[in-house]
């Protein structure tokens, strides 16, 4: 495997009393779409600008291309950032936007001016060199900030929220644009949001941030299928959390007792458990299969059985999300999601059914945290 | 062919208000007394009369005896030469504590923010007199050649116009997106470079207004000159007040008319570069 194009160990910064950055380390891959995934405040943006040299970690190294840039200027550094607010130089056009960074660094005017073009080609805006950015609408001016980072050939793109900022088809669209782009450059892409979607369906690999510490750094895949802990269970989809003793049986698997709900529960085996200690089962709606008494599936796929009264019906479009009452604790309720394969004007169940709810044991995964 | 029906004007809205007739009146009693005083005197400067109480018909030739009047000329010189200084020496001075105030944290930066803007509240007379005893207790030499001469009443007026400037750039400075230098930096630039390409662009237009206002408020300053000049450095706002003491004349009239010309036409060029949109690229 190649060396890590940025590599960042035991980063901390302190605004005053808030703790902004506790204990960040984290590694990003040559020409990677790499995500830094959080809710708002927990310290992406300020992870990102210490990445860029805009803010000086308290503890901590960052390693650009193998080469300690701790203590070293943004302008030394071999990593361009897109900003939230894009921070386009206002009294610039388009092309002297893009063309600044080469300027700067000691290009000559006629060569950074066909750079400067050749980048905003690529960003599908050849032609727009002459505008002011006030002349831009707010896609035309993302692609201005895009090419300007690009432009110097940085190692990685930093991006700080670039689509939040733009309507939802718009955003939409700009995604895969930016899946190309990254491929059609070939550089690491680090991008902070907090949007899980834009995070799974974008980045080869994401880290989970909550107050402040990475929670989780993984393939969206495994992030959502096997997440570290209930924070990033329930921040990455919606998940039934189900609380339990653990239980070692062997071969993979884990049984939960849980004494809410009276039954026991097998869920997948994941490392660092251990018999006797509380534990959460965590199983995504669209996981669990819902059927009338009775009708139920049997054998592997029915490792896990629960009965219960259908509470709520909500009706989403391709699916519904049935609430069922599995339990008389007010944490004894678990939501099923079913896609609505035939018609949905008859909805299979309705308030007050009776359910049989069914999953098989590889289907949750167990959290200790 | 039908008369297009006579639609009934609507009632005035509640932003309309020179449709109201008590609020015209206002407006126009307003305007009567902030330029009566002044139509007068440049009606008068042209009336050609000795004294200033009939219309006897026009005339310039108060103008060419104004012209004419070598003190009174010289006096106008210094006023402007003491202008366009204190201009650009408090707009460079106003600029730079402006964006140290705004840049940067130290400790007692309270104290220092509240000792720029100070000049501004003292009154003029105190302003005057310790600049009076200031000088005259470092001993500032007396019998300098013209222009040097003038250099008491020039830093005295830069010393009370400085923070006029550093107020202006301030409140536009307040305006910055930082993310902007963030990104010069980011894309190559050292911290001189990202100054100059991002925030002194942002801080233009407050110097435009900020060497304005100095230039205007040095221009017609009165009291601190009068404690700073010496007998022969005289200005001209200093100059008509000893011409007016004697009597108004349609020469001191025609006098300060220029003035008000100067004044006005600085005003119409600061809004006119403002309203002129900077476009400049550097490819
Ligand atoms: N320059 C600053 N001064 C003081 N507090 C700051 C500063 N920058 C960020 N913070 C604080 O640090 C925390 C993390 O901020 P940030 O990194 O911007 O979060 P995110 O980008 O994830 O929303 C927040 O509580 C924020 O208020
Ligand atoms: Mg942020």
């Amino acid at each position: 495997m190649t060396a890590p194009v940025i590599r960042a160990a035991g980063l901390r910064k302190r605004f005053g009393t808030v703790e902004a950055v506790r204990d960040v380390s984290l590694e990003i891959r040559a020409g990677e779409f790499f995500a830094l995934l959080g809710p708002s405040g927990c310290g992406k943006t300020t992870v990102l600008r210490m990445l860029a040299g805009l803010e000086q970690p308290d503890a901590g190294t960052v390693f650009i291309d193998g080469r300690d840039m701790t203590g070293e200027p943004p302008n030394r550094r071999s990593v361009n950032m897109v900003f939230q607010s894009y921070a386009l130089f206002p009294h610039l056009s388009a092309r002297d936007n893009v063309a600044y960074g080469l300027r700067a660094s000691g290009t000559g005017r006629a060569e950074a001016r066909s750079r400067a073009e050749e980048t905003l080609e690529l960003v599908a805006l050849g032609g727009y060199g002459g505008r002011m950015p006030d002349q831009l609408s707010g896609g035309e001016r993302q692609r201005v900030a895009l090419a300007r980072a690009l432009v110097k050939r940085p190692r990685a793109l930093l991006l700080d929220e670039p689509l939040s900022a733009l309507d939802a088809p718009l955003r939409e669209q700009m995604r895969f644009e930016l899946v190309r782009l990254r491929e059609t450059v070939g550089i690491a892409f680090v991008l902070v949001t907090h949007d899980r979607e834009e995070a799974l369906s974008m980045a080869d690999r994401a880290a989970v941030m909550e107050g402040g510490t990475i929670r989780q750094t993984a393939p969206p895949v495994e992030l959502y299928e096997r997440p570290a802990d209930r924070f990033v269970a329930g921040f990455i989809g919606a998940v039934n959390l189900i609380a339990g003793t653990g239980r070692q049986v062997g071969n993979g698997s884990f049984e939960i007792d849980a004494p809410g709900l009276g039954v026991r529960l097998r869920g997948a085996e994941a490392p660092g458990l251990q018999s006797g200690c509380a534990v959460w089962l965590a199983v995504r709606p669209e996981k669990i299969a819902i059927t009338r008494p009775g009708d139920e599936p049997s054998g592997a796929a029915a490792a896990n059985r629960l009965a219960g009264t259908v509470e709520e019906v909500s009706y989403r479009g391709g699916l519904s999300i049935y609430c069922i009452r599995v339990g008389p604790s007010p944490e004894g309720t678990v939501r099923v999601a079913r896609p609505n394969a035939g018609s949905a004007l008859v909805q299979p169940f309705t308030v007050g059914d009776r359910a049989v709810l069914t999953w098989p044991a590889e289907a949750g995964t167990v959290l200790v945290s | 062919m039908k008369a297009p029906t006579k639609r009934r004007r609507a009632p005035p809205g509640p932003l309309d208000y020179t449709r109201r007739a008590w609020m015209r009146f206002v407006l126009l009693a307003v305007f009567v007394f902030l330029y009566a005083p002044l139509a007068a005197l440049i009606a008068f400067s042209f009336n050609d009369s000795k004294r200033n109480i009939v219309w006897r018909g026009f005339t310039t030739k108060y103008y060419e005896k104004a012209a004419a009047n070598e003190v009174l000329v010289e006096a106008f010189v210094n006023s402007l030469l003491i202008a366009f200084f204190t201009a650009a020496v408090a707009t460079v001075l106003g600029a730079a504590a402006a964006w140290l105030l705004w840049r940067y944290r130290f400790p007692f930066k309270w104290v220092c923010e509240g000792a720029v803007a100070l000049p501004i509240v003292i009154p003029e007379i105190c302003m005057g007199v310790a600049m009076l005893v200031f000088f005259s207790r470092i001993g500032w030499p007396d019998d300098l050649p013209w222009p040097l001469n003038l250099s008491r009443i020039g830093i005295a007026h830069v010393s009370f116009a400085f923070p006029f400037v550093a107020f202006v750039v301030r409140a536009r400075l307040a305006s910055f997106n930082r993310e902007l230098e963030e990104a010069a930096r980011d894309l190559g630039a050292g911290p001189w470079a990202a100054l100059r390409d991002t925030v002194i662009p942002h801080m233009r237009p407050g110097f435009m207004a900020g060497a304005l206002l100095a230039f205007i408020l040095s221009l017609d300053d009165f009291v601190i000159t009068f404690f700073t000049s010496g007998p022969d450095t005289i200005t001209f706002p200093v100059k008509v007040y000893s011409m007016v003491r004697f009597s108004v004349t349609p020469e001191v009239n025609a006098a300060s008319t220029v003035l008000v010309a100067v004044t006005a036409a600085a005003t119409a060029l600061a809004v006119g570069l403002r309203n002129r949109q900077f476009r400049e690229g550097f490819l």
